[in-house]
């Protein structure tokens, strides 16, 4: 084994603590990175496993808000709008909804000054156990018509809410039958909400012969949208263009994540620089004489490089291990907390990523110490030794 | 190998002003000469044998090597010279303290390329004939100061170079040591080798061929 490797494995001691100082703040950028990814998936990864083609809202409306104040409006005369879509051939189904909000009466009587409970409400047309991947339950079923309830699974566990308990809306009992969510509707708070069929929700609230979004299961999306846009007063959107809207809508966030990942990687860089420079210069007498009995500039430029590379290689694993177990503690307490499936993903590609920019900070953070290594003068050295 | 030195000058500069540490020093070692080089403290000793041993270019004048101008050479090259041809001896020892002995004396070889079981075993031999046999995987740290030093000249012979270079070997040891030290130096000599003492040690100076004397950087002998 050469000297520079051996030299690298014979100094893990000395190194060790670089690696770990290095590690760790390579670990922040690399859960950064695995936050990143699980918010790009709960964003944007229900519009492509909800089984959905297109996405119909009305003209100007937004289903994915960018701005402040962007809804995706109503679509009127809701009803005639659906069945004119199902008898499309193209069309394998479509489901419209709607959201809206109900008043939650307590049990027993009402206390004077207690404040009303509002409850989010997506009203549902059509039944979404016809497209694949759309309906996601935990427990129980779907609607089947009548006073019926699906709650969010979030909803579920902060409300205290089981399957065939009751809830007073509007007046009326409803009872629950199942937990679980809709996918494709994440810009409607999914996790957050109580599903109720949207003719049952017109005879509890006033709420007209509309809908929010209309989302259509076909295999032939273009001549959808084309149908769609040839109704007039319509938009429609595919999958793709609702996630480019979503990864838009959160660009400016996951900018200041790279940077903050940038900066990690910039600290530990300069982090290995200055401790490999301070030991660098604390084994003059050695590269010295390493020089004085013949060893090549280049074997000794290569025996800190080596040191370096070590140092940021073992730290990249330490990172992946350290962030791991950062992730695995924000989905078991964060992610829960929130009633969602995760909120630190790993991927792979990502993390290779991180891992070669860490090797090559290694490499580059190494290239000044060991320049400084080369250059030792045996002379000087040898003379104050 | 032949050494010559001829008008060779060597002045550092210090603030402003110029210091010169070897005036005009002309002088010719033959191969298997045992060389003292004498000399009060600051006269130009360690210059004398940083400049035979290729650590330092000369400001003016000519290292020759066998007739060969070797002082203005570059670094690649006068490096590749310490390694096949010249070995050092220094007073502090300078071993690494992180390896072996026998890792210590093997990384010359380890730079000339040589295979590892060659290494090893010329390792052995080499430590064997210092009398360390029983030392192979004692770190320096663990050794006596003479151990240290008999290392330190086995680490130097390792490639068979032609000429021993030692700069107050025997500074740091005790007399017990010294004795043995200077009987490997002498052995190492009857082998052929040239070697050059740099040492303010009479005793040491007078098991030497040939005495050359340096004063306020002015060379005879």
């Amino acid at each position: 084994m050469p000297y520079p490797i051996r030299n690298a494995l014979g100094r893990w001691r000395a190194l060790f603590s670089m690696m770990l100082g290095v590690g760790i703040a390579l670990s922040i950028g690399m859960t950064i990175l695995g936050v990143i990814s699980a918010e790009m998936d709960l964003l944007t990864g229900d519009y492509q496993r909800s089984g959905v083609g297109v996405y119909v809202s009305t003209q100007g409306g937004k289903i994915v808000a960018q701005l402040a104040g962007d809804t995706p409006g109503t679509i009127r005369e809701a009803s005639t709008v659906l069945a004119d879509v199902r008898g499309w051939p193209e069309v394998h189904s479509a489901i419209g909804a709607l959201t809206w909000t109900m008043e939650r009466e307590p049990e027993g009587p009402r206390r004077r000054g207690q404040p009303t409970e509002l409850m989010a409400i997506i009203g549902v047309d059509g039944d979404p156990a016809y497209v694949d991947g759309m309906l996601a339950l935990d427990s129980g079923r779907w609607l089947r018509g009548g006073n019926e309830l699906v709650v969010g699974r979030q909803l579920a566990r902060d409300k205290g809410l089981h399957i065939g308990d009751t809830l007073r809306l509007n007046g009326s009992t409803f009872s629950i039958v199942g937990i679980g969510l809709l996918r494709g509707f994440s810009a409607f708070g999914q996790n957050s909400v109580a599903y109720m069929d949207l003719r049952t929700l017109g005879q509890h609230a006033s709420i007209g012969n509309v809908v929010n979004v209309i989302a259509i299961a076909t295999d032939q999306p273009s001549k959808v949208v084309d149908r769609v846009n040839n109704l007039g007063a319509l938009s429609a959107w595919t999958p793709a263009q609702l996630v480019s809207a979503a990864q838009q809508a959160s660009a400016s966030g996951v900018t200041i994540d790279w940077i903050i990942i940038a900066l990690t990687l910039g600290v530990a860089g300069l982090f290995v620089n200055t401790m490999l420079s301070h030991s660098v210069s604390e084994r003059r007498a050695e590269f010295a004489v390493l020089r004085a009995i013949g060893f090549p500039r280049v074997w000794i430029v290569s025996t800190v490089a080596l040191e370096s590379l070590s140092i940021t290689i073992v730290a990249g694993i330490i990172a992946v291990g350290i962030s791991l177990v950062f992730g695995w503690g924000i989905n078991a307490t964060i992610a829960a907390q929130y009633g969602l499936d995760s909120l630190f993903r790993v991927d792979t590609s990502l993390l290779l990523l991180i891992f070669g920019l860490a090797a090559a900070l290694g490499v580059i953070s190494g290239v000044a110490p060991a320049r400084k290594a080369a250059s030792v003068d045996p002379v000087e050295v040898l003379r104050e030794a | 190998m032949h050494v010559e030195m001829e008008h060779v000058w060597r002045t550092y500069q210090v603030g402003d002003e110029d210091v010169v540490a070897l005036r005009d020093a002309t002088v010719a070692i033959d191969p298997g000469q045992f060389v003292a080089v004498v000399g009060p403290s600051g006269s130009g000793k360690s210059t004398f044998l940083q400049l035979v041993g290729l650590l330092d270019s000369p400001s003016a004048g000519e290292v020759r090597f066998d007739g060969r101008d070797v002082g203005s050479l570059d670094d690649a090259a006068r490096t590749r010279i310490r390694l096949d041809s010249l070995g050092f001896v220094f007073q502090r020892f300078h071993l690494l303290n992180q390896l072996s002995a026998l890792d210590n004396v093997m990384l010359p070889m380890e730079a000339a390329g040589l295979a590892f079981d060659a290494r090893h075993s010329r390792a052995v031999e080499l430590l064997n004939q210092v009398g360390l046999a029983d030392r192979l995987r004692f770190k320096p740290p663990q050794l006596s100061g003479g151990q240290r030093q008999r290392v330190a000249v086995a680490r130097a012979v390792a490639n068979a170079p032609d000429v021993l270079l030692a700069d107050e070997p025997t500074g740091e040891l005790h007399s017990d040591d010294k004795a043995r030290v200077l009987e490997l130096f002498q052995t190492l000599n009857h082998q052929g080798r040239t070697v050059v003492i740099v040492t303010h040690d009479p005793d040491v100076a007078a098991v030497a061929h040939r005495r050359i004397e340096i004063h306020d950087g002015n060379l005879r002998g």
